[in-house]
């Protein structure tokens, strides 16, 4: 007996365990449902990671330079035009890419703005609290968090203004930085959430493309959205806009198109 | 006899609160210390060290945070790579025939009469030996018709359903759990709360584990039915699939520490008895017990294919009423059990390292708190918050590591196992639920702190609203 099971073909036994009596696969019910793990599990991580810092050591810098040039041109045509300064970067000796930062001076606020902003903030919480805290409670507790930074950001620079130590070019190129920072931590970080799942290889690819593409493209426009609005609204709202539109909304706009790639049929 | 009160424990409340202020104060007076010329050296203020000492400080407290985020975040990596690809132990589900044990149903029910009766005809239904099976609904002081929807069930199926109603004792479900274990006889209590509706086959499937003498309680999976309501039902279904069908059915796989969740689930009378029953003054008796049969020596067994139906909050004031209940229960287990666990010789290393993350889950949130204290108080004092690497790599874990939150990655890998991908889309917007979270866990911890360890307050349980339009015509 043991002899005629090794004459059998190689996985039949297992192809049959799960092949109902109209020769169609017998799904798992989803508790016992897992991944069956293949050499593409290994070798798509492998692939796309090398594949990915590979094109990232060889497009970064152009990447950067196009951010500059959006930068330039956007800032023209909202009548705002600025130096660019080069700033040259430098990861581990390997990625070498040079961040173009305009040059742009933002004012300090004035009384009445401190005042503007400060009002503004108080209204907002009022206004959630009193129109949202049954149904939009989350919403309440953004905006409430929203309104204390806002409120800390107005005493600041009410108090002390010639101490706040950001400019709006530096403001940007942290904001950059920390962009640049997502786009080379994202391969490795993908390798293990993304890369493990059993889409196919095609399909690994052109997500990996579209959220590379998608965050190269959103991160120099959300800066040159916060240079404009500190342009018009003065210093006051920087704190803000660092603290809730900076790093984590990049994670945020990361983690929604990870969550649309992977929902892809396999 | 009627108050329940948490022990007080003065000298932890006063510890407890003095590494809360210190935690909320000193980035508090960072943020200060940034425009207020009396904290600032540059303005004539405090000498230049308090300055140094403060951002120096400011910069620890971060990184610890950054540094159990992290932790945390490994630890969903390893459970979701487990779940996904690692032998999936099910080592009872193929006990189908058997000499099966008494078995006796608990469902405290207090105002109940939306969904007891849903509860009652799917338990009625079961698949289990009559004369083995008993069912007791215990009517906890209801005033809304419950006791009569019991009733009639008890005169329709005598014997089978056997009713208990209490007028006195302490309130809250850990106390009515533990009257009613009081006159058991029966092998195994299975527990269901009232809006629960279990399918035919699952009391075989919950007590099968319960041959293997060392297991003490089991635990099924839960499934929310109202998930299409809202968006908050929707997160909160999220949740529950990354909760179970990750992270539990990977504690399971690695011989780690399934936990016992309260419902759906059961204890074997004996141990139960042997570590001291249930406790009522426990808001979270679910943990408690989990803890417990873990120090005793029992192992508690999660079943994945138990699966279970229940209602979930639709209003977000119940699902904070809801959180802050887990995150003070589970943090009242925390401080029970921390030291006990860490000095336990009966335990591996894995099962301690991974029962002391469990028991912290819900510090994360306050610490996530402090910890964007801390990098909004360096920001605004113009010192490096964090390298611009690090500050994605803490966002991320951040993203991913809140307290009853499963990490995004785990919601998905748990919704591509159900096979609902679709839903994997929405799970940018837990960040709604994360900020909720965030929130209410910390007023929970501040609250268990102040109101129950130092002032030793009288313990609430605070009822889960339903919303099911009423029990289906007999």
């Amino acid at each position: 007996m043991a002899g005629k099971l090794r004459d059998l073909p190689k996985g039949l036994l297992s192809a049959l365990r799960y092949q109902s009596h109209s020769g169609r696969l017998i799904r798992q019910h989803r508790a016992l449902r897992r991944l069956n793990f293949q050499r593409a599990n290994v070798l798509h991580p492998i692939v796309l990671v090398a594949a990915s810092y590979t094109a990232l050591y060889l497009l970064l810098p152009e990447i950067t330079r196009a951010w500059g040039l959006l930068f330039g041109f956007w800032l023209d045509v909202l009548g705002r035009p600025a130096l660019l300064t080069t700033i040259p970067e430098d990861v581990f000796g390997i990625f070498l890419f040079a961040l173009a930062v305009p040059e742009t001076v933002a004012r300090q606020p004035d009384v009445a703005e401190i005042g503007i902003a400060a009002s503004l903030a108080l209204g907002a919480m009022l206004a959630s609290y009193l129109a949202g805290r049954r149904r939009w409670l989350p919403l309440v507790y953004f905006v409430w968090g929203c309104a204390a930074i806002q409120l800390v950001a107005c005493a600041y620079f009410y108090v002390a203004p010639y101490r706040y130590p950001h400019t709006l070019a530096s403001h940007v190129a942290d904001g950059l930085r920390a962009g640049t920072s997502l786009l080379l931590v994202l391969p490795l970080l993908l390798s293990f959430t993304y890369y493990v799942f059993d889409h196919s290889l095609p399909k690994k690819l052109l997500g990996t493309i579209v959220i590379f593409a998608a965050l190269a493209i959103c991160i120099p426009v959300l800066y040159l959205a916060h240079v404009v609005l500190v342009v018009g609204c003065s210093l006051v709202i920087m704190p803000l806009l660092f603290t809730v539109l900076g790093t984590l909304y990049q994670i945020a706009l990361f983690v929604a198109l990870y969550a649309w790639v992977v929902s892809w049929e396999p | 006899m009627n108050e329940a009160r948490t022990r007080r424990r003065p000298v932890a409340a006063v510890l407890l609160l003095l590494a809360f202020a210190s935690g909320i104060l000193l980035p508090l007076a960072g943020i200060a210390a940034a425009w207020l010329p009396v904290l600032a050296p540059r303005d004539g203020g405090v000498p230049e060290a308090w300055y140094e000492f403060l951002v120096g400080a400011l910069r620890i407290m971060l990184m610890t945070v950054a540094a159990i985020v992290v932790v945390y975040t490994v630890r969903h990596v390893v459970f979701t790579l487990n779940r996904m690809f690692g032998h999936q132990r099910h080592p009872y589900l193929d006990v189908d025939t058997a000499d099966w044990p008494r078995v006796v149903v608990l469902i405290p029910a207090h105002d109940e009469a939306a969904v007891i009766a849903h509860a009652l005809e799917a338990l009625v239904d079961v698949d289990y030996p009559r004369e083995r099976l008993r069912i007791m609904p215990i009517d906890d002081r209801s005033t809304d018709g419950t006791w009569a929807i019991i009733t009639d069930y008890a005169g329709r199926h005598p014997g089978l359903v056997t009713p208990l109603k209490r007028t006195t004792g302490r309130p809250g479900k850990a106390a009515v759990i533990r009257d009613a274990t009081e006159s058991v006889r029966e092998d195994v209590i299975i527990v269901f709360d009232a809006d629960y509706v279990p399918g035919r086959g699952l009391i075989k499937q919950l007590v099968a584990p319960f041959f293997d003498a060392e297991v003490g309680a089991v635990m099924g999976r839960v499934v929310p039915h109202n998930t299409a309501r809202n968006l908050l039902t929707r997160l909160l279904d999220l949740e529950r699939a990354g909760g179970y069908q990750v992270d539990q059915q990977a504690r399971m796989n690695l011989r780690l520490v399934p936990q016992y969740g309260g419902s759906v689930g059961g204890a074997r009378t004996s141990a139960l008895r042997a570590v001291g029953g249930w406790r009522d003054d426990a808001l979270a008796e679910d943990t408690d017990l989990t803890y417990r049969l873990l120090l005793h020596g029992y192992k508690t067994v999660y079943e994945n294919r138990c699966e279970c139906y229940e209602e979930v909050p639709e209003v977000w004031q119940e699902r904070n009423r809801q959180i802050m209940r887990w995150a003070k229960g589970h943090n009242q287990a925390a401080l029970r059990y921390f030291v006990p666990l860490l000095l336990s010789r009966r335990l591996n290393l894995l099962e301690k390292i991974d029962g002391l993350l469990l028991l912290g889950v819900y510090v994360v949130a306050p610490l996530l708190i402090m910890g964007f204290l801390c990098a909004f108080a360096l920001y605004l004092l113009g010192e490096r918050v964090l390298p611009p690497a690090l500050g994605i790599v803490l966002g991320l874990a951040t993203f991913s590591s809140l307290g009853n939150f499963a990490a995004f990655f785990e919601i998905a890998a748990a919704l591509h196992i159900d096979g609902s991908r679709h839903r994997i889309r929405i799970v940018p917007l837990n960040f709604i639920g994360f900020l909720v979270s965030l929130v209410n866990i910390t007023r929970a911890c501040l609250s268990l702190v102040v109101e129950d360890l130092l002032i030793g307050k009288e313990l609430r349980w605070e009822k889960t609203a339903r919303y099911r339009n009423g029990p289906p015509a007999s």
